[in-house]
């Protein structure tokens, strides 16, 4: 915000203008009417009318100036905290991620920013308003009567309180209403989102019976709220009204013993209804302010999280070779889902990874692509640890097919160039060759430029992957990493794509990890994975030998096959 | 039903839909304005009440009286302040009642919407009009129709007591509000095109974060971080810009309309003044009206604002009626299901899910009763659409589908699919316990569901864990592997002891020796049950008592393993691929 500097200090300025102009009119007007009282013996009407008219355009002026200088200001600071926000949230390592919901990240870029920029806006505005009007008008109230100042001063503080309290109360239900709000449409995003199973299993109603539980505890908190903010204005509104009353009652028994003018007590009573804004304002804008100050903490518990994917050196173009060294990795308060891990993989070679389900597979890749960072020990490209590469240079080394298939609600076309927008359309086209998914085009409504819906929601199983795939091999990656890519396409798609692969992978590090063991034909090495351990280590030849897991998976396929020829013969 | 537009003027039909959604708290809404009314009169009668004051009270030197009038001054007041309370609190409590009606109403419609409505409508769109539409359409009947009425009724009030005091001052007092309400629209439109687009992009603005923060991964990894940062600074700085835009509208109208009050009290003052001097008004009727004007200006000032929250309203309504009256096309027939036998026939059906597009293309066949049936075919050939067609996802445009002899369309909904239980190719698990998850709110016996995990050989590891089924699952599953979402997905299948059991890929990331115990551990289980199952790894199907293999949309072959293999089309091409040494495909060969 310091580089606003300039900008503050103007409205500030232009503020303190305003408010000097602003003050007087109310006293000339009182004037008129006393001098009206004694038959206009110092001005004539016309003099009056025009100061105050002359008062009014110029602080009509200086105001539209403060507010252009002060909420303008708040806006910039808004962008830049936003820029800023976004910028922290693309340095931040997927730990956090990991930790922080997608909601609660949310809720920090529009909530507490909004907080931020109305505190830094309109909060200081007006508590720049507010003090300097409360004050101006406060000694004009002085200057004119003591006695009558004293039900201000009186007034003042008690309603200032209030509505410090009263709206402390406001925002605290305010946040409970919100979070329930959130509730409300989280419960709709998922039923949305999983309409598929609600509708295949027939719990529309069973959804709909806790959604309405939701609304009937938002409305509880609703009806609170309203209660509190029902009150909240008449009563300001009351308790002003009670001073007016008060000051009538002084006001005229000084005007019957001939101690005061009307015209005095009407410009009194302007000043009066003139403070009551600032004096709900004060705990208006306490409120804005602390608001904001609690936004800004949030926020910098973002902006401030040290849990970054460090930047390294750069070191140019890699060969390929991966070393992991006694790496290790556990979940956020999970058990260990790898310990001590070490493999060496050459240059352009062919890795592949087996193991039962859940043994740490997508785990392993994960690390590899430092999508996720080990607790202890080390991975190297090129002998070199990862977290010290430049991380830009380490993803355009690296292209991932993750098990899930991941797609924005996009045409198909930006899809698959999402990694690399400028691609020409002949690497474009063999990047669909080669995952095949080119000739499903045909097939969709609008080509390349079908909408493939939310999360490709449109497509067919195998079409997602495959486009998953095609995006991948559209960076030509030195390392490619393809995780159970092919679990939902079918034998002949799968022996194409694999052709096309094992042409591509050459000279590019692939892993690949697969229930699928014809996926891993021509893998140079094999590595079976049991409960984060590596227990078999070889090529396939060697595991068969082995006889251990791995042998016993490629048996199965094997013998389930025999099984049923034999079945068959017998039939 | 109207087009989908902006609403301009008011419309009237709309209107007084909304306003029959009042009709079930009809003697509360009568409450509430007849409260307002009241309101309006006591804080009408205020400024009366000192010109009393200084014109009879004090010019008299009457302090008695004045004692009395400042009595009747406080009465009013506390009147106001509960008449007040109890109409916001009362308007608060109908416009709540009403978004919660209106919430549920919404909501139970939208999860009866028929499949291909969700295909075309994006989550965010839903979540839009069952949480901000909602919300503005509450604006309607707790802010807007009802603070319009309110300051109808106290201009009225006002500008008739203006003239009963004085005509001439109420003239020249009125003379402004034709400059104000220009300025005021002026500055409405303005601000309304504004505030529109402000609005889009704000929404841009969070649909891309929302989007990045959940698919940061994919962001990452694809190494779009500087794209993006650049494609975010665009739209967050041009919605800077329009912000900067109102805030230049606003510094303009706020303090223009003081000025434009100033110029009324100074006209109050100059025509009031001479007319003092004269001898024909009474300072306290001066007084009082310098008072009515700062009570009128401000209603005619917000009268722009409040408009705009009625038209916002009125939008808002527009699109959540557009919902409500959109019925689900796929709706049940009559016919209860006490138990399945399972015996389906497909007929002749053809189905697309876009004009001219066919995805499936006359297809017949028959499961009989009890019996399994496996599907085949190249991704993207139909099988998982015949799957969605079985559960009523969606409708065929031709032919027609028997279950148990009788039309699929002529069953209940609820009752069919509660009779079925699949796993889709898509997993999805909420956000919850493993528990909630199996079981979908259905209160299971902890046996049935101990044994549906035991079958998806999941069980091992469920106990494994420190909170067993109560482990939470995060979004989407993500905590869990591939294959775990999936196996829980089987288990919320299984655990539901349906009589027809469709598997749309349930094990295709789960490794063989897994599927293979699974295979064992529900033979039995499907023993007498009928089963359609979609795989492309063929070693699970081979022994369905018969397979069909799908090819772009047709279905082109069917029968047993054996039957296939001799036939040597498709299915056997697939088949010798997969057995993808030599020696198996050589070992197929000499039965043929
Ligand atoms: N909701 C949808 N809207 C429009 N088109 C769709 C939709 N779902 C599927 N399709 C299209 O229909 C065709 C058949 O899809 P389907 O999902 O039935 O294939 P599948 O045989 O299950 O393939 P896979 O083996 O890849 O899962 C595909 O071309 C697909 O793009
Ligand atoms: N985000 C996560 N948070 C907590 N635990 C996780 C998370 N992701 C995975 N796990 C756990 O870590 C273990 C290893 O998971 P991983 O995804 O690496 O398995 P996998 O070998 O890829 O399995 P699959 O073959 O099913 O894909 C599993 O037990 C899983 O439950
Ligand atoms: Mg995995
Ligand atoms: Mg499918």
């Amino acid at each position: 915000m310091g580089r606003y500097r300039g900008r503050i200090l103007r409205g500030a300025l232009l503020v303190l203008v305003t408010n000097s102009l602003f003050i007087f009119g109310p006293r000339v007007l009182g004037l008129a009417i006393d001098d009206l009282g004694q038959g206009l013996q110092n001005h004539s009407l016309g003099w009056y009318i025009g100061v105050l008219l002359g008062l009014a355009v110029v602080s009509g002026v200086t105001r539209f100036g403060m507010r252009q200088q002060l909420i303008g200001t708040s806006r910039l600071v808004e962008r830049d905290l936003r820029e800023l926000f976004f910028e922290r949230l693309l340095a931040l390592s997927p730990r956090f991620f990991a930790r922080q919901r997608t909601g609660d990240i949310m809720s920090r870029a529009t909530q507490d920013i909004e907080n931020v920029r109305l505190a830094s806006g309109p909060g200081m505005m007006y508590s720049m308003d507010t003090l300097m009007l409360g004050g101006f008008g406060l000694a004009m109230m002085l200057s004119m009567s003591f006695r009558l100042s004293l039900v201000v001063l009186v007034m003042l503080p008690v309603v200032s309180v209030i509505v410090y309290r009263i709206s402390k109360r406001i925002h605290r239900l305010t946040l409970l209403s919100q979070k329930q709000y959130g509730r409300i449409s989280s419960h709709v995003q998922e039923s949305a989102a999983g309409i598929r199973v609600i509708q295949a299993y027939a719990r529309e109603e069973y959804m709909a019976g806790r959604f309405d539980g939701e609304l009937e505890k938002y409305l509880q908190i609703q009806m609170s709220l309203i209660r509190t903010d029902a009150a909240f204005r008449p009563l300001m509104g009351a308790l002003f009204a009670l001073s007016q009353a008060i000051l009538l009652w002084l006001a005229g028994t000084d005007i019957v013993a001939g101690k005061l003018q009307l015209g005095e007590y009407v410009a009194f009573s302007t000043y009066m209804s003139m403070l009551a804004w600032p004096t709900i304002a004060i705990g208006w804008v306490t409120n804005l302010l602390q608001r904001g100050d609690a936004g800004m903490r949030r926020l910098d518990e973002i902006i401030r999280e040290p849990d970054v994917l460090g930047e390294g050196r750069a070191v140019g173009r890699q060969g390929g070779a991966i070393t992991l060294q006694d790496l290790s990795f556990a979940y956020e308060d999970g058990p260990e889902v790898l310990s001590h891990i070490d493999l060496e993989l050459p240059a352009g070679s062919v890795l592949g990874v087996v193991g039962e389900t859940g043994s740490g597979k997508s785990t392993l890749l994960k690390l590899i692509c430092r999508e996720l960072e080990p607790q202890s020990g080390r991975v190297l490209l090129d002998g070199k640890p990862l977290a010290e590469l430049k991380l830009d240079e380490l993803r355009a080394e690296m292209a991932v097919v993750p098990q899930d298939a991941f797609l924005f609600s996009e045409t198909l076309r930006n899809n698959v160039r999402f990694g690399k927008e400028h691609a020409s359309e002949e690497d474009f086209l063999r990047s669909s060759e080669i995952s095949r998914i080119s000739s499903d085009i045909e097939q969709l409504a609008d080509g390349w430029e079908s909408a493939i819906g939310e999360r490709g929601i449109t497509l067919s199983g195998g079409q997602k992957q495959r486009s998953t795939i095609a995006r991948a091999v559209l960076m030509q990656p030195r390392v490619l990493i393809l995780d159970d890519c092919l679990s939902a396409v079918d034998n002949h798609t799968e022996e194409e794509i694999i052709g096309e692969l094992r042409q591509y992978m050459d000279g590019r590090t692939t892993l690949i990890a697969s229930h699928r063991l014809s996926a891993l034909r021509g893998a140079d090495r094999i590595i079976v994975l049991q409960e984060g351990r590596i227990t078999e280590s070889g090529t396939h030849e060697q595991l068969l030998e082995h006889k251990g897991l791995y042998a016993d998976l490629y048996r199965r396929q094997e013998l389930e096959e025999e099984l049923s020829h034999g079945g068959d013969e017998h039939a | 039903m109207p087009d989908r537009r902006d609403v301009k003027g008011l419309d009237w039909s709309l209107l007084k839909r909304l306003t029959g959604m009042l009709r079930p708290y009809g003697w509360m809404a009568a409450g509430a304005f007849s409260l307002i009314i009241c309101a309006a009169l006591f804080e009408t009668a205020i400024p009366l009440v000192t010109r009393h004051a200084i014109d009879v009270d004090i010019a008299g030197g009457d302090l008695e009286g004045l004692r009395g009038t400042i009595l009747v001054f406080l009465l009013l007041v506390a009147g106001g302040f509960v008449t007040r309370y109890f109409q916001q609190v009362l308007t608060g409590f109908i416009g709540q009642r009403i978004v919660v009606d209106l919430r549920r109403s919404l909501y139970r419609r939208v999860t009866s919407m028929q499949m291909g409505w969700f295909d075309r409508t994006p989550v965010g769109q839903i979540m839009t009009r069952l949480t901000n539409d909602v919300e503005n359409l509450n604006q309607l009947f707790t802010g807007g129709l009802i603070l319009i009425f309110q300051d109808i009724l106290s201009l009225v009030l006002i500008v008739g007591v203006l003239f009963w005091m004085d005509w001439r001052l109420a003239l020249m007092l009125l003379a402004v509000v034709p400059v104000i309400m220009l300025a005021t629209f002026q500055f409405k439109k303005l601000v309304r095109a504004a505030f529109r687009r402000v609005r889009a992009l704000v929404a841009d603005v969070n649909t891309f974060l929302q989007e990045n923060i959940t698919g940061m991964a994919v962001v990452r990894l694809f190494r779009r971080e500087a794209r993006n940062r650049e494609i975010f600074e665009q739209i967050n700085t041009r919605l800077m810009d329009e912000h900067l835009r109102t805030i230049f509208y606003f510094a303009v109208f706020f303090p223009l309309m003081e000025v434009l009050g100033s110029v009324a009290t100074a006209g109050v003052l100059w025509v009031g003044g001479g007319r003092v001097l004269d001898g024909v008004l009474t300072f306290g009727t001066l007084v009082a009206f310098l008072n009515y004007a700062e009570r009128f200006f401000r209603p005619i000032r917000d009268l722009a604002e409040k408009y705009n929250i009625l038209q916002n309203a009125m939008a808002a309504a527009e699109r959540v009626f557009e919902i409500l009256d959109r019925h689900p096309t796929i709706t049940g027939g009559e016919q209860l299901l006490p138990k399945l036998k399972g015996e389906i026939v497909f007929e002749h059906v053809h189905f697309s899910y876009e004009k001219g597009i066919p995805v499936l293309k006359d297809i017949s066949f028959r499961v009989s009763a009890g019996s399994s049936t496996a599907l085949v075919g190249y991704t993207g050939s139909g099988k998982s659409t015949i799957a969605s067609l079985l559960l009523r996802f969606y409708e065929p445009q031709q032919g027609r589908i028997l279950l148990d002899g009788v039309d699929l369309r002529d069953y209940r909904l609820d009752e069919l699919r509660r009779r079925m239980a699949i796993v889709l190719q898509d997993v999805f698990l909420f956000q919850g316990t493993l528990w909630d998850n199996i079981c979908l709110g259905e209160d299971y016996p902890e046996e049935r569901v101990r044994e549906a995990a035991r079958r998806t050989g999941l069980l091992d590891w469920v106990d494994g864990k420190a909170e067993g089924f109560h482990t939470e699952v995060s979004e989407r599953g993500q905590s869990l592997s591939g294959g775990q979402r999936q196996l829980v997905s089987f288990a919320r299948a299984l655990a539901h002891n349906p009589d027809l059991l469709l598997l749309d890929e349930a094990t295709s990331s789960v490794d063989t020796r897994s599927e293979g115990l699974i295979q064992e551990a529900i033979a039995e289980l499907l023993k007498g049950r009928t089963s359609v199952v979609i795989a492309h790894r063929l070693s699970t199907i081979q022994q369905a008592d018969q397979i069909l293999v799908l090819h772009h949309g047709e279905l082109v072959e069917s029968g047993t393993h054996r039957e296939l293999m001799d036939h040597e089309g498709i299915y056997h091409r697939l088949w010798m691929l997969q057995s993808r040494n030599g020696a198996a495909a050589s070992n197929g060969k000499p039965e043929a």
